[in-house]
């Protein structure tokens, strides 16, 4: 093994670990580029390198884009990339009342230790872990994409009703377009715009962004709070909190490297998963959603998980993780490597520099990161509104322009982005129509699917109920939907014993 | 006396939901349409999930009617004391400007719209007074963002950005 490490801490490698991480970083800043983009853009130049330094700077890029998500996130309430999704529910309220160097920081550090622990599986349980993702059938994907419904109880603001009709909104929009199993033409009215469907990312930018901008310029005044002094990175805050919030940062990892492992669930489902974890997990849930630091850290940790998970079914298995594997697994075949269940024995260097120098890469990420992070939170507070306004709202067209190459996909963008603000306004948070859209075609694709094997092999119920992941993953749902009750009934117990004593 | 009052001051006042109750009676009347959408389909793979979300959401949105009919649930907003009211003309004004330069690019190509809509938002966000060097600095500034970004992404990201059709440059 040691003699892999040293292969990874070559100086080309870190080089172009270094260059990966930065690269992968400002790109995933941009709203509408995500980190498959970054991947897919600067694959060519690795085909003329070394594979194993090729393979480390797509991971450190596919790292460091990930990451970058949460600056867009966390200062302007747009996901960078969909990872990111669940980083704005605290993130950008963190930045509004003054602590936005704090979130980014916070998001940082979460981000490496949640690389870590990736590339800590992938390097130490790989075999064992691709198995799991075989387990799981559309069955269980169904009840994951349900689970991860759960969350929109804690994301109504107040309003259960108004949260669940959001959420079904979310849905109802996840199905326009070509149906994801018949592909049938569905919801669309006669209009040609709407054919491709509703693309998340450009959806989540009008959902998340356009409101922004909207409240922004009808206002004077500055965009963000900031204090007169200079706090720097405020590195030791950071580290105190997440040394405070270290199983949060363990079990957010934990899913995310599983979530990771499922092909197609991908960063944006293992972040609102572990951002529901932690918040049910959390003593005071009031607090998420109005800017807790664990919900940053909770975020960010399992989106990074996810790169090392990811790895585990694209190198074992040749069945790519999440979107941005599958790019990397093209790259694997350009350079000539069989990817399969034996190539960690038979092409062993090349895997285990790759993943060493993933950790590289990752650990890489904190000096990059936080260097990057500051000069874009001082950046966008210093930005005079009057710049910033126009260059946001460019970004928003051009990114949601350019994931299909469509002026479909920025109409539709901008009415969702008016349609957000309005409903806002009325009680309906932008957040559960974002979960419903993110998870309406795992759901549907799962629920469909299932519901054909049940009844092919007239065993409708056992197909959905019967099987041992899928009562697991109900165990939770029931769980995350009662544990507010259980936990106010023993509560009332405890303080009706304090009363009698 | 003092505590009474105190209490009554930060009593919260509640009203109707009257937006809600909008907003739910056009999810009911979305969830009609597209419920009658569905009888179209013949393939039950493509009926079956959708007429399952807008149950619930035809559902939901009439106990939302419902709950807000028979109950006040919303807190009436305090008026703010200090700052100025939000421009609605300026809001409206953002989303028409993003809205018609997405409209004209294809006539009149990205470069010019993109940069006519930065322009047109660049002069709505500004509240404070314009001066010739801002003005300037400002105008280089736009016209650096556009072409900068339309450099990286037409040559370097290799993204095709729309060609006017009336206007096009070499």
């Amino acid at each position: 093994m040691l003699e892999y490490l040293l292969q990874a801490l070559t100086p080309l490698n870190l080089l172009l670990a270094l260059a990966g991480v930065v690269a992968g970083t400002v790109i995933g800043s941009l709203p509408g580029l995500t980190a498959t983009m970054a991947v897919a853009v600067l694959v060519p130049i690795t085909f003329t390198m070394p594979v194993t330094s090729a393979l480390i700077m797509l991971g450190a890029i596919y790292t460091g884009a990930i990451y970058g998500g949460a600056y867009a996130a966390i200062l302007l309430n747009t996901p960078g990339t969909p990872s990111a999704i669940a980083t704005t529910f605290d993130g950008y309220p963190m930045a509004k009342r003054g602590d936005g160097d704090l979130a980014v920081t916070l998001a940082c550090i979460a981000s490496v230790v949640g690389g870590l622990i990736g590339a800590f599986f992938l390097l130490l349980l790989s075999p064992p872990l691709a198995k799991v993702a075989l387990a799981f059938g559309p069955a269980e994907y169904f009840w994951l994409a349900l689970f991860g419904l759960t969350l929109i109880a804690a994301l109504s603001q107040g309003n259960l009703i108004k949260g669940l009709i959001g959420g079904c909104f979310g849905l109802l929009l996840a199905c326009v377009g070509s149906a994801a199993v018949s592909g049938d033409i569905r919801f669309t009215f006669g209009s040609t715009t709407m054919i491709g469907g509703i693309e998340t990312v450009s959806a989540l930018i009008g959902l998340y962004c356009v409101p922004v901008l909207i409240d922004l310029v009808a206002v004077p005044g500055k965009h963000l709070n900031v204090t007169g002094e200079q706090r720097g990175y405020r590195l030791k805050e950071a580290l105190k909190i997440s040394w405070q919030g270290k199983f949060n940062l363990l079990r957010s990892s934990v899913i995310g490297t599983f979530v990771g492992i499922l092909p197609g669930a991908g960063g944006s489902i293992a972040g609102l998963v572990s951002y529901s974890e932690a918040r049910r997990a959390s003593g005071d849930k009031s607090r998420f959603g109005k800017g807790a630091p664990e919900g940053v850290q909770a975020t960010e940790s399992a989106n990074n998980a996810t790169v090392g998970g990811g790895f585990v079914p694209t190198l074992v298995l040749g069945i790519p993780g999440t979107p941005p594997d599958a790019v990397i697994l093209g790259a694997l075949l350009v350079h000539g490597l069989r990817v399969g269940p034996d190539m960690f024995t038979t092409q062993g260097s090349i895997v285990y520099t790759f993943i060493f120098g993933l950790f590289i890469a990752t650990l890489l990420m904190l000096p990059a990161g936080l260097l990057i992070g500051r000069y874009a939170y001082r950046f966008i507070i210093a930005v005079p509104k009057g710049l910033l306004v126009p260059t946001v709202a460019f970004m928003t067209i051009i990114g949601a322009y350019s994931i299909r190459n469509n002026l479909s996909d920025v109409f539709i963008m901008l009415v969702l982005g008016a349609l957000s603000w309005v409903l806002n306004r009325f009680g309906f948070s932008p957040s559960p129509i974002v979960l419903g859209l993110i998870l309406g075609r795992i759901a549907e694709e799962g629920f469909v699917q299932s519901w054909t094997i049940g009844a092919a092999t007239e065993n409708l119920v056992g197909n959905f109920f019967g099987r041992p992941i899928s009562m697991a993953i109900i165990a939770f749902i029931v769980l995350g939907l009662l544990y507010p009750l259980i936990a106010k009934q023993i509560r009332m117990r405890r303080l009706q014993k304090e009363l009698t004593v | 006396m003092n505590n009474s009052m105190s209490a009554s001051k930060t009593e919260v006042r509640i009203k109707r939901d009257v937006g809600g109750m909008v907003c739910a009676s056009l999810f009911l009347l979305l969830g009609a349409v597209c419920l009658y959408e569905t009888t179209q389909m013949t393939d039950p793979d493509s009926f079956m999930f959708p007429r399952m979300v807008i149950t619930g959401l035809m559902g939901l949105s009439l106990a939302l009617i419902v709950t807000s009919v028979f109950k006040a649930t919303v807190p009436v907003a305090e008026k703010s004391q200090s700052g100025a009211a939000p421009s609605t003309l300026r809001r409206v004004l953002l989303v028409a400007a993003m809205m018609g330069a997405t409209l004209l690019m294809p006539w009149v190509g990205f470069l010019l719209s993109a940069t006519g809509a930065f322009i047109a938002l660049m002069l709505l966000a500004q509240y404070d007074p314009w001066t010739k060097g801002k003005l300037l600095l400002y105008s280089f500034v736009a016209v650096a963002i556009v072409a900068g970004f339309y450099g990286v992404f037409s040559y370097l990201l290799q993204v095709p950005l729309p060609e006017g059709s009336l206007i096009q440059f070499p």
